[in-house]
């Protein structure tokens, strides 16, 4: 976790010194659905790209849990990676941490997190407007609490992501 | 639009989502249990762990909410229970043949197909603690599908009647109603399956209770039944609207794929 840090901060800093050299930089904000093991996820996204290194963040909510159930089931993601190709066509090998949360019960402390840590690659094919698709997996964790005392159980497995978009240059 | 009021979309999406969870009253389902099918769900693809699994088992027990386990137990050729759901091996693990016709040592190599291959699972190695005092329920597997033959009703009872927790928080399910008589003798609980409708067939009236699919029964059934002074569960129960159905037809329990959108349901 503090090597995540580590390399984010490292990657921030680089950013802003970038900033004072180069002008070629670009942000996109998208529209997306995507998939895990937990649900189907509809969300904003923003990527902030300049000259080759990617960042995004993205906040989703879970369909299923959300409009079935009436739960809110909201998904925080952050991501970087480095883009090979520019212009109409873009290709981004991605790492992203995503968090998400949800509450089975009102009347006990019932909350379920789940941390997800993925590689995979994100696509965009447009000019204005773009069609984009990222596909990742990795590791995700499940943890809550097992009884009233405070104690808690972790269970970690294999877990996926797939999303498809439409994003926009803002500029 | 030249430019987009950012404000206002915000304030209409937030309206939206507030319209959209907060809508609508609940019944108080708190009388019905909540059981989780199979570990934690039954050919689910989403699930961590395989379905009758040692791992799901204790993801199961250790989920606040959840009130009861159901798991599929099958006897090997030496007596011993096992957790196992479908008639042959091969099917959902690496190993061949049939839990009945294979002894614990080679049971205990075998693996399930499934990401973190979990080992089978012998029912002894279950304990008082790992329940976490949630109640069990025990679906008995009486065919040995690759001799074609039953398996002998005293050897299941015996070994169940080995288990600790079996006279206080232990269901037995059968659906071969020649199990009944035997296993009420053993002074167990008795659920028959009822496997094509709600009618309860002659022989299976002296169960203390019915297993039934979500999509065969109805609220009234229920009444009868519960009028009979007989427990009824409901199992097959996968998407939040089908534990919304099956909740409020108003069961004793509930044995759900998905404990925990049945946990989010209930409450």
């Amino acid at each position: 976790m503090r090597l995540c840090v580590n390399i984010l901060l490292l990657l921030s800093l680089r950013v802003s010194f970038a900033q004072q050299v180069s002008s070629d930089s670009s942000f996109q904000c998208s529209l997306k659905t995507g998939v895990t093991r937990l649900d189907f996820f509809n969300g904003l996204e923003g990527v902030y790209c300049d000259e080759h290194l990617v960042f995004l963040s993205s906040v989703e909510l879970g369909v299923n849990r959300t409009f079935f159930q009436k739960r809110i089931f909201p998904r925080a993601s952050i991501g970087f990676g480095y883009r090979f190709t520019k212009g109409a066509l873009q290709f981004e090998p991605l790492m992203m941490f995503s968090q998400s949360m949800l509450k089975l019960s009102d009347s006990y402390n019932s909350r379920h997190y789940w941390t997800e840590c993925y590689m995979g690659y994100r696509f965009a094919i447009g000019k204005k407007w773009k069609f984009v698709n990222e596909i990742m997996c990795g590791w995700m964790s499940e943890r809550y609490l097992v009884n009233t005392s405070g104690a808690k159980k972790t269970f970690g497995t294999f877990g996926y992501y797939g999303s498809l978009g439409l994003a926009r240059n803002i500029r | 639009m030249d430019r987009w009021d950012w404000h206002e979309i915000f304030a209409k999406a937030g309206l939206l989502l507030l319209l959209v969870t907060g809508c609508g009253k609940k019944e108080d389902f708190r009388s019905v249990l909540l059981v989780s099918h199979a570990g934690m769900g039954l050919n689910i693809q989403n699930s961590i762990y395989h379905d009758n699994s040692r791992e799901a088992l204790d993801m199961a027990c250790s989920m606040i909410g959840c009130d009861g386990v159901e798991v599929d137990v099958q006897l090997s050729k030496d007596g011993e229970l096992w957790l196992y759901h479908d008639a042959t091996l091969e099917s959902e693990s690496n190993g061949e043949g049939c839990v009945p016709e294979l002894t614990r040592d080679e049971l205990e190599d075998i693996r399930y197909n499934s990401v973190h291959k979990e080992k089978l699972c012998p029912l002894s190695e279950i304990s008082n603690e790992e329940l976490s005092g949630k109640e069990l329920f025990l679906d008995l597997r009486h065919l040995n599908a690759c001799a074609q033959t039953f398996v002998s009703v005293d050897a299941m009872i015996n070994q169940i009647s080995k288990l600790s927790f079996v006279q206080t928080k232990c269901w037995v399910i059968t659906n071969y109603n020649e199990w009944i008589h035997p296993l009420k003798q053993a002074n167990f609980k008795v659920l028959f399956q009822l496997d094509e409708s709600a009618a309860v067939p002659q022989e299976a009236a002296s169960a203390d209770g019915y297993v039934i699919r979500n999509s065969i029964i109805t609220s009234d059934q229920v009444q009868e039944i519960h009028d009979s002074g007989k427990k009824l569960f409901i199992f097959d129960v996968r998407s939040p609207k089908g534990i919304r159905s099956a909740l409020g037809k108003h069961p004793d329990g509930v044995l759900s794929d998905d404990i925990r959108a049945a946990i989010i349901e209930k409450n």
